[in-house]
């Protein structure tokens, strides 16, 4: 210990690196991760067929921008995905709504809407190629499905949670029916709606890209999927990233952003990543 | 709190409208030579690179495919707005009237 | 869902406002939720006598039971259903055994956590699915390809849970044992492990949902027996009773698996140390 007091360090030094230490670290650690899948290759020993370096996705993703395909790919399953997404989500808001206000129908509908939840949507696969064969309805249709069950659960867990002591007091205030559900049920029930979105988008992104191996003919699914039938394993493992890239994508700059605020506005502490 | 996902959102459509616009400017550039355009034609459209299963399938859309050779598709019979379409694929080099077969 | 359990508040506060007594008996209730799969087999049964439409669209109800006969006696429903089981309880067990070491590591070592979340998170986005086409070219149609995508959706699903599970340790409890002496592997088996059991179990029925998913969807595409392989076989030949059993028996078994196993899971572990609010 000096005998004469030093000058405190700058404070922003320390924050600085507070600060960039961890992203810092989060790219090393994928550097680490790239570093270790380029050395394994040689060590591997097996062609590019099997076992894809780097440096082949790297060219692979070059050529498949280059090519114009990967664009096409991409522009293709996030239209499938949005539509099924709005569409299921629009459906399972509107019947949970329906359904919700009525109590006998809940209780009645429940233990139905349960089992055929149970049938996980990608049993439903092969019944829609029947109906519908191989195409984007069967992709689309299979989305609603996924999304509407979900947004279904959620909004009727939310509608009738909604405080009775609120509706009465609106209704008290000659609130007729509409203004009941636009005042008290839809607001209450808004971030339950919105925990179904979220699991629903989820399961539909997995439900798109599974759809798309089965029944597709362009998309990032049939990408990954076409790779390996057409000897370019490379190709594979640029879908397998762009798909990965997407998700993060879209749960960091739509799905987290509006539970953030919704459930933020309305003072519900729920922890929202659990809900992956 | 709602910024970020219009801001990504803005983003994407901005992003799209780019990548429509410097296809119709493209476009332009490469049908130049070709105005004006009659109602139904025979090219041959060559490609930066030998055409994909995924091109033929695009492109069997707009006209009537005959034969690949190399780079190059000949199409027989194509609209002037099938022509457009294609035309503005970036991965389109240049089109040129052909005889036909 | 908690809709049948409200029923006795909701009976008594409507007594007290005096208004009607809803049908809210959970005896009630559960007859009520019978009706509805008894109007759906009513409507099955009825639709081929009013519209014309060819079997392979819809199969009446005998067709569906007679396949179902069919396969139940010459075993091959046993055989499918129990191969697809077996490989969901392996790919369970390599999943989960290599997600709690992982899941350890990361939370209880910031720097390794720091490193490997961005990674990971990256690979759980993929996690599934995603892998069967590159499963194939490595480990060909059959079990290994849907072991692998089992396995692999099961670590990272429990990933998040056993480290969400470690970091809820209450600090208290960490102090308390390492001012009994207790260090590095005593700490881990008397503190860590037993403090993150609660939450890896609450755990495992997510990931065994995705883990199910996985299973049907991964045996749909590599797969060369089971369930998911029966359904989508029947496909391809438009037997349709045939995917119509298998959907049945894949809701059921699911319904069996959450009411059986997870529920009591949860009632001996969770709701005994006083966790769940139920």
């Amino acid at each position: 210990m000096s005998a004469t007091l030093a000058a405190p360090a700058p404070l922003r030094a320390a924050s600085w690196s507070r600060r960039w230490s961890r992203p810092l670290k989060g790219l090393a650690g994928v550097l680490l991760l790239l570093a270790a899948w380029q050395v394994s290759v040689p060590l591997v020993g097996m062609s590019s067929y099997f076992y894809p370096s780097p440096a082949d996705v790297i060219a692979s993703f070059t050529e498949l921008t280059r090519k114009g395909i990967l664009p096409v790919y991409l522009a293709d399953s996030l239209l499938r995905y949005l539509t099924g997404l709005t569409v299921g989500a629009l459906l399972g808001v509107g019947v949970g709504v329906l359904i919700g206000l009525n109590r006998t129908a809940s209780l009645a509908l429940s233990p139905l809407f349960r089992f055929l939840f149970a049938v996980v949507e990608v049993a439903w696969i092969p019944i829609f190629v029947v109906w519908f064969g191989y195409g984007i309805k069967t992709i689309i249709l299979a989305l609603i499905y996924v999304v509407f069950f979900p947004v279904l659960y959620n909004t009727l867990l939310g509608v009738r949670t909604a405080p009775q002591i609120l509706v009465n007091a609106v209704r008290s205030l000659g609130a007729n029916r509409w203004q009941v559900l636009r005042l008290v049920i839809l607001p209450s029930a808004l971030p339950g709606i919105i925990t179904g979105l979220r699991v629903g988008a989820g399961f539909a992104f997995r439900g798109l890209v599974f759809a798309e191996i089965i029944a597709a003919k362009t998309g990032i699914g049939y990408l990954i999927f076409e790779g390996t039938q057409s000897q370019q394993t490379a190709r594979t493992i640029v879908g397998m990233i762009v798909m990965g890239l997407l998700w993060l994508a879209i749960d960091q700059f739509y799905l987290r952003p509006i539970e953030r605020a919704t459930i933020e506005r309305w003072g519900l502490t729920v922890d929202a990543e659990q809900r992956t | 709190m709602l910024r970020l996902p219009a801001l990504a959102t803005a983003c994407v459509l901005a992003a799209a409208l780019l990548y429509w616009l410097a296809g119709v400017l493209g476009a332009q550039h490469k049908l130049a030579a070709l105005e004006p355009l009659p109602p139904r034609a025979n090219y041959a459209v060559t490609l930066a690179f030998p055409p994909e299963r995924f091109h033929q399938l695009r492109l069997q859309d707009k006209g009537r495919v005959v034969e690949v050779r190399k780079r190059t598709v000949y199409i027989m019979d194509m609209s002037p707005a099938a022509l457009h379409d294609v035309a503005r694929e970036y991965w389109v080099d240049t089109i040129v009237p052909w005889a036909g077969r | 869902m908690s809709a049948t359990d409200r029923p006795e508040r909701e009976y008594r506060s409507a007594q007290r406002e005096g208004k009607p007594r809803p049908i809210a008996r959970r005896h009630d209730a559960l007859m009520l939720g019978t009706v509805p799969f008894l109007a759906a087999l009513a409507v099955w049964w009825l639709l081929p006598k009013i519209v014309d439409y060819p079997a392979y669209m819809l199969p009446s109800i005998g067709m569906v039971a007679g396949y179902a006969k069919e396969s139940v006696l010459d075993g091959s429903l046993l055989r499918n259903v129990l191969a697809s089981l077996a490989r969901l309880f392996i790919g369970f067990v390599i999943g989960m055994a290599l997600a709690i070491p992982v899941g350890l590591a990361i939370a209880l070592n910031r720097h390794v956590a720091d490193m490997f979340r961005p990674v990971l998170s990256f690979l759980q986005a993929i996690a599934g699915i995603a892998w069967v086409p590159l499963t194939i070219i490595w480990f060909g149609i059959g079990n290994g390809s849907v072991i692998f995508v089992i396995a692999n959706t099961i670590f990272f699903a429990s990933l998040y849970n056993t480290v969400i599970g470690v970091q809820s340790i209450p600090v208290s409890l960490h102090r308390a044992v390492r001012s009994h002496g207790g260090r590095g592997w005593s700490l881990l088996t008397n503190l860590i492990l037993p403090g993150a059991l609660v939450q890896i179990l609450l755990g495992i029925r997510t990931s065994m949902a995705y883990g199910w998913r996985a299973l049907v969807a991964s045996e749909m595409i590599a797969g060369s027996d089971g369930l998911g392989y029966m359904t989508m076989e029947a496909a391809q030949w438009q037997r349709t009773e045939v995917i119509i059993l298998g959907m049945i028996v894949i809701g059921l078994i699911w319904v069996v698996m959450d009411r059986t196993i997870f529920t009591a899971i949860e009632r001996r572990t969770v709701g005994r140390w006083g966790l769940l609010q139920r």
